[in-house]
């Protein structure tokens, strides 16, 4: 965002790290996407300012198919290489939404822990 | 464009080289390369030089050998392949990371050598999920972490989710009704038939069982439980709604039966019918995972426990002859004590074999192994 002007870098990366899982959810909740999309989904959110490395992403896909909370199917696309998509299961979006549910109450807490109530202008949807 | 393909090509391949290739590992790379190819026709969109945006998607992508060690341990020797000469001491951060995970999760996009990110250790073993440990299942996404010598009633105490004691309440009630309205139903429908009750009387007992089936359905489907998530609420209102229209179709069909309606009737009736199995099959076909991770997990050791089946081929053959076999023998002698002895006697012999048949199953799946 870029009202995080000069934050801690590895601090800020750390936060947003921390979601990755929750993250690649969210951007499944509402079409079946491929890699690209969800990494590049997940930069245009961030305003480009950040990106989560797609090692990390690939890592998360991969626990995430485990857990059964994503699954994985690849395209049938008639030209180029084949994609591989993935879906969100309904565990996935019980996971999701207590995610943000308990999300919205951590950062209630560390707003009102750091003080920070007003400054949330934006940014604050979802 | 065959030209930047070429070195995406080329480019992967060195990245992939010295990697011990599995149906796995080869599955991943593929998924790289269809998004090495996205990134690399964004990157020429916006005006990249084809052979830049080769080399530039494939830095970006980071340390591939990261990757796949991250993901299958086995497959990379300790000495991990390295793309971009630049980035090289990272390598020497990731290789010894204790987890093999990826590294250096997030960057900022502008700080090309990804030094920043480096410099957080052990990332790679980040709590997945974040916050989610909120939800009452533990956290999700949590993979080793609990040590596998876990015994699964431990694991289920853990886990455990009681009914919300009002959905308890309204299911003894609901299945009541719905109990009461079957009975009505038919009921009703006899005495229409006799002419002593209203001839809508059997569809409005039909419309209340079907109105508490469908109930029962979407409830328990919307609910958690120790081992599944909870459905949609929307979806389990649907699968409520198809079973509630097929109990309708069927329960309307009978009362006509009874009262011996116009055929016409039996149109509505049917129409009901196929439709609640068209949503339910729908449904059904697109239906996903519900199951917990730790379930889900608890599934994949029952199925290593395994069965001697699976490894033995041989032995699950003899047992599928011997099966066979022994349920002949036992028709012949159902046949022949019912002829004989009277076929109240049938259901010793039909015991019987069942008996020997799962004592077969006994000593050829789970018996001792054989030397």
């Amino acid at each position: 965002m870029s009202n995080t002007e000069a934050p801690d870098d590895a601090f800020a990366a750390d936060l947003l790290r921390g979601h990755t899982d929750t993250i690649v959810l969210g951007a499944l909740r509402g079409a079946d996407r491929y890699g690209f999309e969800i990494y590049k989904a997940i930069r245009d959110a961030t305003g480009g300012g950040y990106e989560i490395k797609e090692a990390t992403l690939y890592a998360a896909y991969r626990r995430l198919v485990k857990d059964g909370l994503i699954e994985a199917y690849w395209g049938d696309e008639s030209q180029g290489g084949r994609r591989k998509y993935y879906r969100i299961t309904d565990a996935g979006r019980a996971v999701y939404r207590n995610n943000v549910r308990a999300w919205v109450a951590t950062r209630r807490i560390i707003d009102s822990l750091l003080g920070t109530e007003g400054d949330r202008t934006k940014g604050n949807h979802r | 464009m065959s030209g930047e393909n070429v070195a995406i090509h080329r480019l992967l391949d060195e990245a992939f080289a010295g990697i011990a290739m599995s149906p796995d590992v080869q599955d991943l790379k593929e998924e790289i390369r269809s998004n090495l190819v996205d990134r690399v026709a964004e990157l020429e969109a916006g005006g990249t030089s084809s052979a830049d945006a080769a080399r530039h998607a494939v830095d970006e992508l980071g340390d591939v050998g990261a990757i796949v060690r991250g993901e299958f341990p086995d497959a990379v020797p300790e000495a991990s392949v390295v793309l971009g000469d630049e980035r090289a001491p990272d390598r020497l951060v990731t290789g010894t990371h204790p987890s093999g995970g990826p590294d250096s999760g997030v960057r900022r996009s502008d700080d090309p050598g990804g030094t920043h990110a480096s410099g957080v250790p052990g990332s790679g073993t980040h709590p997945s999920g974040g916050f989610g440990s909120g939800a009452p299942a533990g956290r999700p996404g949590g993979d080793g972490h609990h040590p596998r010598s876990e015994p699964a009633s431990s694991l289920a105490a853990r886990h455990r989710v009681r009914p919300r004691p009002g959905y308890v309440a309204v299911t003894v009630l609901m299945s009541i009704v719905l109990a009461g309205a079957l009975v009505g139903t038919v009921l009703a429908a006899i005495g229409a038939a006799r002419a002593d009750a209203e001839g809508w009387l059997p569809a409005v007992f039909a419309v209340v069982a079907a109105g508490a089936l469908g109930w029962l359905v979407g409830a328990s489907l919307a609910q958690e439980t120790t081992t599944n998530y909870p459905m949609p609420a929307g979806r389990a209102a649907l699968f409520g709604l198809g079973w509630a229209l097929v109990l309708l179709g069927a329960l309307l069909a009978i009362a006509h039966l009874f009262v011996a309606a116009p055929y016409a009737w039996y149109a509505l009736d049917g129409l009901a019918l196929v439709a609640g199995v068209v949503l339910l099959a729908y449904l059904a076909a697109t239906s996903t995972n519900r199951t917990k991770p730790w379930a889900l997990e608890q599934g994949r050791r029952h199925a290593e426990a395994g069965s001697r089946f699976d490894e033995d081929p041989a032995t699950a053959a003899r047992f599928g002859i011997y099966t066979v076999a022994l349920w002949a023998l036992t028709g012949g002698a159902i046949l022949v004590v019912g002829f004989t002895f009277g076929w109240v006697w049938v259901p010793i012999p039909a015991l019987l074999g069942f008996a020997v048949f799962m004592l077969m199953l006994a000593r050829m799946n789970f018996g001792p192994a054989r030397k």
